[in-house]
């Protein structure tokens, strides 16, 4: 079976001032030319990877566009397959245009990624690589483009391998001790409370790449992030701050968000997900429509991953405050940044008192009216996004849905590997959790890690009997 | 000139011939079996003991498909170990010192008795094929045999040559004649030939070693047996000694390491990497003070003793002057000595998983001619190739068993995929299974399939079929009986040591305590009233023990082989063109091409084929299978 010719328009659609149609596949260069008229006006054979001018014709010779045309011949492309790519002037109908007529003759449209797909499938790149730059052509944001081309360079497959070469070394070790007799090997054999540290530490590796890893899903998905606190604090006020304009309608009184607001912003770069709702009191559970309110409210509280809780720092910590952290806010397992607001207005929170009445947290003191302090807020968030404890060049991890899930995996098994060592479980049955955790890294990889740990054996130790 | 006919011809006697010969015979075939020596059949070349890890999981399996190699190594053991008995389940092994002159007399006598089975002296010279099928064998003396199948198990005998110290010439274990017309015939026939090589210490007379400050090495008295028959071992067990090389030999051996064959270049460099040559140790392991020297018994009635851990190429002089430096072995006199012996192999990838070559169809190779080394290893083969020409002469359908069944299918799927660099030794961690594949239930695993082929007697099945009734019914009671967390039970725990009961608990799940095992467990019951009494027959407990103790990993494993279990049902067509695959890998191409795996899962086994060409190959196997017209598959 020979593989199909695939096109498409591979810069981003609308109206610029060039697009770039890519093909690949045996056919390209064959199809391409069919189009082609050089300088002269005539037809004329391509010199591999020279870009040269001339004209796309239709069937009837009648002149398309002008363009650029390029042919890299395989094996030494992106696909590894033929591919020419054609510069044609921008503009969505003749663009169109061009992609009917290559089609015509026998060029199928792409499907999404299908270029990387063809990239990994014929070798050209490993399975991390294509899912970054699937990451790449999806990334919401600068900064998640940023963390996906440091995976291209791969940084990621680096820890990855790293962690292979250990569990190498551990399955090395292992092996020994089993195939062969202490009396034969002597004193040579590392000891089972040795072989428990390097588990210790290839569990701690893969903890940190998944602590990493976290942040990656945030770049990519978005960070939920709910505004809260009883009524009229500021929360809508702060809401129409992130978005830069009056979206959720402000007034004095109190319950005029009823439903919840949701909207996409970026903040320092990181795609956020917005989300105003209403204000929670204990009066409000008395009147069926607030108490809808405020039952959405609880409940985009409980599945977010960062909550700004507002207080009114002119009126002090009232007693509906605390029972909203009690009951609703402390419940989520997410973050939470506490903003003291209308401080334009005094402060009347008392520092230690707020500290008691909140397990010892801190808060920041804003006016989302003169703007006081929200600087302050939008570090924060940075802060938490990448890590927590990190500072902002700690490096995000892209990793899609299937890399999470094996690194959770891989982690799954240390875990139980280390539990089963603690309980001084033999090592034959150790095994079976470490050579999954091999098998696992090569997924991740893409590649076959299998090391030779026979060989390791025979390299390291002297086996006689 | 008379042509006999049969079914199955067997080429040698060694231990792979003489399992094949049995099983092709037991299977209803007219069987010849073809030697050169019809003193010496399952010939002991090397070391006189069978077993250890890997190995001894091999012979377990093969006694569960009724082969002979178990119950024989039982009838002839002078001492018999349970090794790794502080280690877990899955890597224990029996391992035995067997008495070498006893086990050719018994096998002679076991094929002797096997009714369709004929033996014969002679040697085979040339293989008779037509139009791509194996028709019969002629011999060196001119006689002709026509069979369906034959089955090659020609061992290191073809093309070997012995070196010792700088001399070398033509020769086989045991002085039997090596053939060369038989490895040229092969050649001819278009098979692939390539060289291994191997060596063998040396043999000393037993009244000449001062025993007296030398270490024991004793059997283990209740360490069980090989064979699923052997009611009760019955015999006293004889011990081997351990010493020590010293300083002193290395420097010998260093300083005349120009007369080592290897070393001078006159071999090439294939010996197995796990069965080094002294002189192999001592240079490459420079910094390690001496090297473990055990002291085996060749037989009962013999003087000769066999120096595990030694083997050499040097000079026979040389030999007796650095044995000479380890103690105990002072005054110690030869009786044959130690040789390296380079030989012709067949390189494994020429075959199928039935053992059957790829090129000539009813042809089996088995045994040390496909790059394997070791009696068990040997043996394992000779008992499939024997089974699948049986079978190919029935027409029926081959008999392969897969990684996640038994040793025996990690064996062939590593020889046939991955062919050999070195002589191919059975350990247990090429296997991924390991802990599914357990020697103490091979029995479970393999005696049914060993009874419908009909090598398995109806009484053994039987007596196996209540084994595995009795575990499984100790298990349930196990499972159903419930302890409660009164005080007088608190008590009985206490006492013991143990920390208390937290919740009413099934046995089992109590025996899943890391410090508790079944005889503790018998412990704490006989004090608990109206407790109830465990069996005590230890065939049952152990496995019952195991099985239960270590449930959640034999299902972990069980689980993995269920996933890898949509690879290994998709079938691959035996005349697949890969170069249609323009996206396949040059290498893949090449490498499945001359393999022809025949499903998904050995294909992602072949070394250098990458999970992307696997994914490419599945994709279109699945595109291909959909388009293909109905009514044709």
């Amino acid at each position: 079976m020979e593989s199909d010719t695939i096109v498409a328009l591979s810069t981003p659609p609308g109206e610029g001032a060039i697009g770039i149609i890519r093909m690949s596949g045996p056919r390209a260069l064959e199809i391409a030319l069919n189009f082609f008229l050089n300088k002269k006006k005539k037809a004329a054979k391509l010199i591999p990877r020279k870009l040269t001018f001339g004209h796309f014709v239709d069937d009837n010779d009648v002149i398309i566009d002008e363009i650029l045309i390029c042919y890299m011949p395989a094996p030494f492309t992106y696909t590894k397959e033929d591919i020419v790519e054609i510069n044609v002037h921008g503009g969505i109908t003749l663009i169109q245009l061009i992609l009917r007529l290559l089609q015509s003759k026998g060029a199928r449209l792409a499907e999404p990624g299908e270029f990387t797909k063809r990239a990994f499938l014929n070798g050209r790149i490993d399975l991390i690589q294509a899912e970054s730059i699937l990451a790449v052509i999806q990334a919401k944001s600068e900064k998640a483009l940023k963390a996906a081309q440091r995976n291209l360079g791969g940084f990621f497959s680096e820890s990855i391998r790293k962690m292979s070469k250990l569990i190498g070394e551990i399955l090395t070790d292992v092996e020994a001790d089993l195939e062969f007799y202490q009396d034969d090997l002597e004193d040579e054999l590392t000891s089972y409370e040795e072989i428990k540290e390097k588990v210790k530490k290839l569990a701690e590796m893969i903890a940190h790449i998944s602590e990493k890893s976290k942040s990656g899903k945030i770049l990519r998905d978005g960070l939920k992030t709910v505004i809260g606190g009883r009524p009229n604090v500021g929360k809508s006020s702060l809401y129409n701050y992130f978005l830069g304009e009056e979206r959720a309608i402000v007034s004095e009184i109190p319950g005029t968000t009823r439903d919840l607001l949701v909207e996409f912003v970026k903040v320092r770069g990181i795609p956020i997900e917005i989300i105003d709702t209403a204000g929670i009191h204990l009066q409000g559970e008395d009147n069926p429509i607030e108490k809808i309110g405020i039952d959405y409210s609880k409940k985009a509280i409980r599945e977010a991953d960062l909550i700004i809780f507002l207080l009114d720092a002119s009126t002090g910590i009232t007693e509906e405050d605390m029972w909203i952290y009690k009951d609703i806010i402390n419940k989520n397992s997410g973050a939470i940044i506490f903003i003291a607001n209308k401080i334009d207005l005094g402060n009347k929170i008392d520092e230690n008192s707020f500290r008691s009445y909140f397990n010892g947290k801190n808060y920041i003191k804003t006016s989302i009216k003169t703007g006081e302090g929200l600087d302050l807020l939008e570090d924060e968030i940075e802060k938490l996004v990448f890590t927590g404890k990190a500072s902002k060049d700690e490096r995000p991890l892209m990793l899609l849905i299937r890399q999470e899930e094996l690194i959770q995996k891989v982690r799954d098994l240390l875990q139980s590997a280390l539990n089963s060592l603690e309980q001084g479980i033999p090592l034959d049955l150790i095994s079976i959790d470490l050579r999954l955790v091999e098998d696992l890294l090569g997924e991740l990889l893409g590649e076959k890690i299998k090391e030779d740990v026979l060989g390791n054996i025979f390299a390291k130790f002297c086996i006689g009997k | 000139m008379r042509t006999e006919n049969y079914d199955v011809i067997v080429i040698g006697a060694g231990h792979a011939g003489c399992e094949a010969a049995l099983a092709a015979a037991r299977m209803g075939c007219q069987t010849l079996l073809l030697t050169t020596n019809l003193d010496h059949p399952a010939l002991m070349a090397c070391n006189p003991s069978l077993g250890g890890p890997g190995k001894g999981h091999l012979i377990k399996e093969i006694d569960a498909l009724g082969g002979a190699m178990g119950i024989n190594g039982d009838r002839n053991a002078l001492q018999m170990r349970r090794l790794n008995t502080s280690k877990g389940p899955a890597v224990q092994a029996l391992r035995a010192q067997v008495d070498k002159l006893a086990y050719q007399e018994g096998m002679k006598r076991i094929l002797e008795r096997e009714p369709l089975l004929y033996l014969r002296e002679g040697t085979a010279a040339d293989l008779l094929v037509e139009d791509d099928q194996i028709r019969g064998v002629i011999t060196r003396q001119g006689s002709r045999y026509h069979a369906k199948s034959v089955i090659l198990a020609a061992g290191v005998y073809l093309r070997s040559v012995i070196f010792v110290g700088l001399e070398h010439y033509p020769g086989g274990p045991g002085n039997q004649a090596p053939s060369s017309e038989l490895a040229e015939n092969l050649v001819s026939l278009g098979f692939e030939v390539d060289r291994l090589k191997t060596s063998t210490p040396p043999r000393v007379y037993k009244r000449s070693i001062n025993f007296e400050e030398l270490a024991l090495v004793e059997g283990d008295e209740n360490a069980g047996s090989f064979s699923f028959v052997t009611e009760k071992a019955n015999f006293k067990q004889i011990p081997c000694h351990l010493t020590y090389t010293t300083a002193e030999t290395h420097r010998l051996i260093l300083d005349n390491i120009d007369y080592a064959p290897l070393f001078k270049g006159l071999m090439r460099d294939k010996g197995p990497r796990y069965c080094p040559s002294i002189e192999d140790k001592v240079v490459r392991f420079i910094n390690r003070g001496r090297h473990p020297v055990f002291i085996e018994p060749e037989s009962a009635g013999s003087e000769e003793m066999y120096l595990q851990g030694i083997s050499t190429g040097l000079p026979e002089e040389l030999q007796v002057t650095f044995l000479r430096t380890i103690p105990g072995l002072e005054n110690v006199v030869i009786t044959r000595p130690a040789y390296a012996i380079e030989y012709d192999y067949f390189p494994p990838t020429q075959l199928k998983a039935t053992l059957e070559t790829i090129r000539v169809g009813g042809l089996f190779f088995a045994g040390q001619i496909n790059g394997t080394t070791g009696y068990e290893e040997a043996a394992a083969q000779g008992l499939i190739a024997g089974i699948n020409a049986a079978l190919h002469c029935r027409g029926e359908a081959p008999f392969i068993l897969r990684r996640d069944e038994a040793y025996i299918g990690v064996l062939i799927d590593d020889l046939i995929l991955k062919g050999v660099s070195e002589p191919y030794r059975m350990f247990t961690s090429r296997c991924e299974y390991r802990l599914l594949l357990r020697h103490d239930n091979a029995d479970l695993r393999l005696t049914e399939k060993g009874f419908r082929l009909g090598l398995i007697t109806k009484e053994r099945f039987e007596r196996f079929q209540e084994r595995k009734a009795s575990i499984e019914a100790e298990k349930k009671r196990l499972e159903s009986f419930r302890l409660l967390p009164n005080p007088q039970l608190q008590d009985v725990f206490g006492k013991k040591g143990l920390a208390p009961l937290s919740k009413p608990q099934s046995l089992a799940e109590l025996l899943k305590r890391p410090e508790l095992n079944y005889e503790k467990m018998q412990d704490i019951l006989q004090e608990v009233k109206g407790s109830l009494e465990l069996s005590r027959e230890d065939k049952i407990t152990s496995e019952v023990e195991i099985q239960v103790k270590y449930e959640g990993y034999i299902e972990k494993q069980q689980s993995h082989v269920k996933q890898m279990a949509r690879l290994e049902t998709k079938s691959i067509p035996s005349d697949f063109d890969y170069d249609q695959l323009v996206n396949l890998s040059t290498e893949a191409k090449q490498k499945l091409g001359k393999l022809r795996p025949q499903t998904l899962g050995q294909a992602s086994r072949v070394e250098g084929v990458t999970p992307a060409d696997i994914s490419y190959l599945a994709l279109h196997l699945e595109r291909s299978q959909n388009i293909l017209p109905p009514g044709r598959k």
